[in-house]
């Protein structure tokens, strides 16, 4: 099962003593991931069963939810359920061991934010956590950051590794293609057909023109050439 | 191996031809005969019908029997002193017998039948040419064998028609039986099925529905154990780096990376098992889905890229032909990023790693050629087993990569070929597809 992409839509912008609630019932990983997100300067309610999870969730406000799904007293959808249906927006993260694709949609689909996949690591779940928090806290959709590619949609401006550039509208338009689909291939008329108007006389080197000056801008790698088949934006930062 | 449909389609052809001959010949006999007589009684007829006229009559040369005009007939009548009163045809001089009854003469080399009358005043003798005779008795045992000749042939089309009729439900029963080996839970109906076929159905059943149920729980115990595994390991690799977080001079001890590099290796393993379970698994569908190959190439190409670049291997399509094959998408992406994976893996760094698309008939194939070392002839044929690994065990890897791909394969009625290439410069690992209807 592929990984979600590490990107995000929003502002990137840390939040700092946020209180999370944990739900999760094995003692070792709840006991590592207090005491990690403490260390990250987040207060932790740590629950080990649906029920107390639901009482804690009734008394107080929290920036986040952790859920584990396999719980000991009922699965963790059930509780899931039960917040969305009371109208609660706080953003829940999925914790599971279990990644078959129908449990996976009915997470999402029951209205979970995101969902991570045991095993993992912290600093994946961190970094999974800062993308929750930010597609929550920006639904002005300014900016696209992925990989080590930085969208800035009202200003048409990229920044990568260290450089920064305001781009034409067609070069920012490519960018921005390719970004989107970060990790996919695109191909040559897959690119064309968004670029270009379907009246449009497209030149036959339109695409490598534009791809050339980006390139001249941020250095060679910002876009990857998959020989025979198109090009691409890596999803993972190497 | 012998074919029931065919021993007693065989058989029966056999036995109606040869009950067709016998039946043919007996009644041509017996028609033979019949005519024999029958022309017999004609003569004999037209004998006392002539003896029963009035002298005076009997002007005409000839007499002809009503039937058939060729059938010539002479008509000689002589008074008691055996002189000619009449000869209906004087050119022929046959013998005249002393007494009433049939006799053969040959005369001027024709044969003839004649019936000689005594009569009160006059003596007639009534001919036939042989010939004539035979010809007339043949024309009508032809007829008479006739539809018997005709029914022999009609009868083995239908002794196979039946035949394959009635074994129908075997022909049908075998194909249903095929497809159950692909799909989950499946029964074989007994509807339309001879009775005496049912309890071998039913049987047949039985293990059917046994084996289901040991695939299931085999399935369901790889990947429930996979899925329980995973917990623990994720617990350990979060004590680790709490640890690790808690030493302040943590970098100096090597032994955390290694310990970290094990539980990852423990983790991408449990993800294989599960993976292999997935794939182990029946497909749901009946098997009618198609997948676009091209997408899932560049999907699986876009999959292993990143790894291909770390190592600097240059990894692409050299050419394709665009095609859709029958398969789910997802399997097909899978089953070419094994494989792709697989050849990044055993590819020096700087190397390079071409894919082929190509159609051939109903087929298409895919074909990763790369410039790694290839595979030694005894490896090429255990590398499908599970858990079974050519390179030393510190590789990155858990020797399931391609055992997953075969069982994709085999879901999709595709196949998984290894071969090195001619100047082993490397091996090239090929996937016949099935195509898509147009």
């Amino acid at each position: 099962m592929a990984r979600r992409p590490i990107c995000a839509v929003g502002l990137v912008k840390e939040k700092r003593f946020m209180r999370v609630l944990l739900v999760e019932d094995d003692g070792m990983i709840g006991s590592s991931l207090r005491s990690g997100l403490a260390s990250q300067g987040m207060a932790v309610d740590w629950v080990q069963n649906a029920g107390d999870a639901e009482d804690s969730f009734r008394s107080s406000v929290y920036a986040l939810v952790l859920l584990d799904l396999g719980l000991p007293d009922s699965s963790g959808l059930e509780v899931l359920k039960k917040i969305r249906t009371a109208k609660n927006k706080t953003p829940i993260l999925i914790v599971t061991a279990r990644d078959d694709l129908p449990s996976k949609i009915a997470g999402l689909d029951l209205g979970a934010d995101d969902y991570i996949i045991k095993p993992f690591d912290f600093s994946e779940l961190m970094a999974r956590i800062r993308a929750v928090i930010r597609r929550q806290a920006g639904h002005s959709a300014s900016k696209i950051e992925c990989g080590e590619v930085l969208l800035d949609m009202a200003s048409h401006e990229a920044s990568y590794r260290r450089t920064r550039h305001v781009l034409p509208a067609r070069e920012f338009a490519l960018l921005l293609s390719l970004a989107e689909r970060a990790g996919t291939i695109l191909s040559r008329s897959q690119l064309e057909e968004r670029l270009y108007g379907s009246g449009e006389e497209v030149e036959s080197n339109a695409v490598d023109v534009l791809i050339f000056y980006i390139r001249k801008k941020f250095g060679h790698d910002i876009i990857r050439n998959v020989r025979g088949a198109g090009w691409l934006i890596p999803k993972d930062r190497p | 191996m012998t074919s029931l449909r065919a021993k007693l389609t065989v058989w029966f052809i056999g036995l109606f031809t040869v009950v067709g001959i016998l039946a043919g010949a007996g009644t041509l006999l017996v028609s033979l005969r019949e005519q024999d007589a029958l022309l017999d009684d004609q003569l004999r007829q037209i004998a006392l019908s002539v003896s029963d006229l009035p002298s005076a009559v009997g002007e005409s040369s000839r007499i002809t029997s009503g039937a058939n005009p060729d059938d010539e007939i002479v008509v000689h009548v002589l008074d008691r002193n055996f002189q000619t009163i009449r000869n209906s045809d004087p050119s022929t001089a046959i013998p005249v017998a002393g007494k009433t009854g049939f006799s053969n003469h040959v005369d001027d080399g024709v044969e003839w039948r004649t019936f000689t009358l005594i009569a009160e005043t006059r003596i007639i003798q009534v001919s036939q040419q042989t010939e004539l005779r035979t010809e007339a008795a043949w024309a009508a045992a032809f007829n008479t064998v006739l539809p018997i000749a005709l029914l022999v042939p009609l009868s083995w089309l239908f002794v196979g028609l039946l035949f394959s009729r009635a074994l129908r439900p075997l022909i049908g029963l075998t194909n249903e039986l095929r497809a159950a080996q692909t799909s989950d839970g499946v029964k074989l109906k007994t509807e339309g099925i001879p009775s005496e076929v049912v309890p071998l159905v039913a049987a047949m059943n039985d293990l059917l529905g046994r084996q289901n149920e040991l695939i299931a729980f085999h399935q369901r115990f790889v990947s429930d154990a996979a899925h329980q595994l995973r917990t623990p390991v994720t617990a350990l690799t979060l004590q680790v780096e709490e640890l690790k977080g808690s030493l302040p001079e943590a970098g100096n001890f090597p032994v955390f990376a290694r310990m970290q590099t094990g539980l990852s290796r423990m983790s991408a393993l449990l993800g294989q098992l599960l993976k292999l379970a997935r794939a182990d698994a029946p497909l749901k569908a009946a098997g009618h889905e198609t997948a676009d190959l091209n997408a899932a190439v560049r999907a699986a190409l876009a999959d292993a890229f990143t790894m291909a670049t770390a190592k600097t291997i240059d990894l692409g399509i050299e050419k394709e032909a665009f095609v859709r094959v029958k398969g789910e998408q997802m399997d097909i992406v899978m089953l070419v990023g094994n494989l792709i994976e697989n050849a990044v893996r055993y590819t020096p760094a700087g190397g390079k790693i071409d894919i082929d698309i190509a159609i051939l008939g109903d087929d298409a194939f895919v074909a990763i050629k790369d410039s790694g070392p290839g595979l030694p002839e005894g490896a090429l044929a255990r590398v499908f087993e599970r858990f079974y690994r050519h390179a030393p065990q510190d590789t990155e890897g858990s020797g399931l990569g391609l055992s997953i791909a075969a069982a994709l394969a085999a879901r999709c009625g595709a196949e998984v070929s290894l071969e090195n290439r001619k100047d082993r410069s490397g091996l090239i690992a090929t996937v016949k597809f099935k195509a898509a209807d147009a």
